[in-house]
């Protein structure tokens, strides 16, 4: 009994050993597979103004020109532009990389920056609900009958954020590497863009786009995480850059105003502001009758 | 403002002064500008500083030269009231003005005036008579031709404000004209109705002498 019993247990083992190491391989393999799955993800995202205003290639009928007329001061609005799907017969809201509530932060940030313009009436904040995907025009005339808008700014953005491991990874096999390698080159491309349009003459006034840039490597544990991060910082940093150049466009835009009268026409509304004033040729054609009536005239006693 | 021409240049010098500070100075620009509202509110003075305050420095520096010229070239004719002129003249102007155009809340600006001071001039250069009154009637011409380019949208706007929501006042001008050809002639009406007046006056008492030194005569006889 005593020398049997050994025996058997030692061709036992000698039996499942290359059992137990092939499963140890599977288990290696499969760790390591997962951890590999992760590298070189692409995850895009955007709004697509001409999507919204020229919806299934409406575009083959072109906004007749007109001049706009702007009746001051305006009434504004400020609406994100839905996303859509890509397909040019669907549109669906997407799981959005902005919230509504994130959208509604942003451009509330907008706001203060315009509020002190004295020919702004009012600014205001449209939900993207009130905006069908792929309206188009008629949804903004709704939305000027809905609302009383004159202009509207449409706000539409485009995010592309890529993952892209490294030499490093290899070291994911280990399984713990995947934990406390930064191996991952993450890189996150934001662009929001503003676009002003004149509602009743359909004409765009003027736009400005804002860009933000980040990259960082990080582990692939919670990446996805990171990367909502990231995106969130980027938004905010591209809709500060959009605040800047939409201010510059603007004053690029009144002195256009200014200088091409007929860029635009500015008609007067109750509460207009008005300014007397004597042009330089008028000054001058009045200068010379006064001077020369001041010569001809004899000086008083 | 009213002794301008006791001290002709200090007192140009102070109202151009007083112009350039309601022009560049936010917080003296929006207590001078001649608002509807703070002048319902009781804020009157606002009907003589809302002259003052302009929308831009090219705006301030054409009113302002308009308003030298003139004012030397009625200070030439022997004006001596220019200063009540434009006391009186720049309140009946800004109630005109509000009261003619309701949809304005906010004027600025020198030229509305300028304008007044304008049909002043002609006023004066056509009493004047000879070929003064040939330039009255020229620059009366000047103004109202251009004027009426400006009303009808023919000519491009002369001087720029600093803001696109201020929309030029062509309304301002032609009530500025029209007081300054009014206001003269109703001072001249009310000097020649004192003369007349008087005449009258002295014509009676002249008789009423000559009656009783009849009548004195006749008792003596």
């Amino acid at each position: 009994m005593k020398t049997t019993r050994p025996s058997r247990l030692s061709s036992s083992f000698r039996l499942h050993l290359p059992l137990v190491a092939l499963l140890a391989v599977v288990v290696l393999l499969a760790a390591g597979c997962r951890a590999l799955d992760h590298r070189n993800t692409r995850k895009r995202s955007n709004s697509s103004l001409v999507d919204y205003l020229y919806p299934r290639g409406n575009h083959t009928q072109p906004t007749k020109p007109t001049v706009p007329t702007l009746t001051l001061p305006l009434k504004v609005g400020i609406a994100w532009v839905p996303e859509s799907t890509g397909s040019p017969d669907q549109h669906r809201t997407q799981d959005s990389a902005l919230t509504e509530a994130r959208r509604k932060e942003l451009a509330e940030a907008v706001i203060p920056h315009f509020q002190k313009y004295p020919f702004i009436k009012s600014i205001e904040i449209i939900p993207t609900a009130y905006l069908t995907p792929g309206g188009g025009f008629e949804n903004l005339d709704q939305l000027k009958a809905l609302l009383g808008v004159d202009v509207i700014a449409l706000l539409s953005f485009d995010q592309l954020q890529t993952s892209d491991s490294t030499e490093f990874s290899l070291l994911y096999w280990t399984i713990v590497g995947a934990y406390v390698i930064p191996a991952e080159a993450n890189r996150t491309h934001t662009m929001v863009d503003a676009a002003v349009f004149d509602i009743t003459s359909r004409q765009l006034l003027f736009r400005a786009p804002g860009t933000s840039q980040s990259q960082g490597v990080a582990t692939p544990v919670r990446k996805d995480e990171r990367l909502r991060v990231k995106s969130e910082v980027g938004f905010a940093a591209a809709s500060t850059n959009m605040v800047a150049n939409l201010q510059l466009e603007l004053a690029a835009f009144q002195q256009r105003l200014k200088e091409r009268p007929e860029t635009a026409r500015i008609v007067r509304s109750p509460g207009y502001t008005g300014g007397g004033a004597f042009g330089w040729e008028h000054a001058g054609l009045l200068g010379g009758v006064i001077g020369l009536g001041m010569l001809l005239q004899r000086p008083r006693k | 403002m009213v002794k301008l021409f006791n001290h002709d240049w200090v007192s140009l010098a102070l109202l151009l002064g007083l112009a350039a500070l309601a022009t560049f100075v936010p917080e003296f620009h929006s207590w001078g500008i001649l608002d509807r509202d703070a002048l319902a509110a009781g804020e009157v003075w606002r009907l003589w500083a809302g002259h003052l305050a302009h929308f831009s420095a090219s705006h301030l520096f054409v009113d302002a030269l308009v308003f030298t010229l003139l004012a030397g070239a009625l200070h030439r004719t022997g004006e001596h009231a220019l200063g009540r002129g434009l006391v009186v003249g720049g309140a009946v102007l800004s109630v005109s003005l509000l009261a003619c155009d309701a949809l304005l809340a906010r004027y600025g600006g020198l030229s509305g005036l300028n304008s007044l001071m304008l049909g002043w001039l002609v006023t004066r250069w056509f009493h004047a008579g000879g070929r003064q009154r040939g330039l009255g009637v020229a620059l009366l011409v000047v103004a109202v031709g251009k004027f009426t380019l400006d009303s009808v949208g023919l000519s491009r706007p002369g001087v720029e404000f600093d803001s696109v929501a201020v929309v030029p006042s062509h309304l301002s001008h032609w009530l500025g004209l029209f007081w300054g050809l009014v206001l003269p002639a109703s001072a001249q009406a009310k000097n020649t109705f004192s003369a007349v007046r008087r005449s009258i006056q002295s014509r009676s008492s002249a008789e009423r002498k000559l009656r009783r030194s009849r009548m004195s005569a006749m008792e003596s006889a």
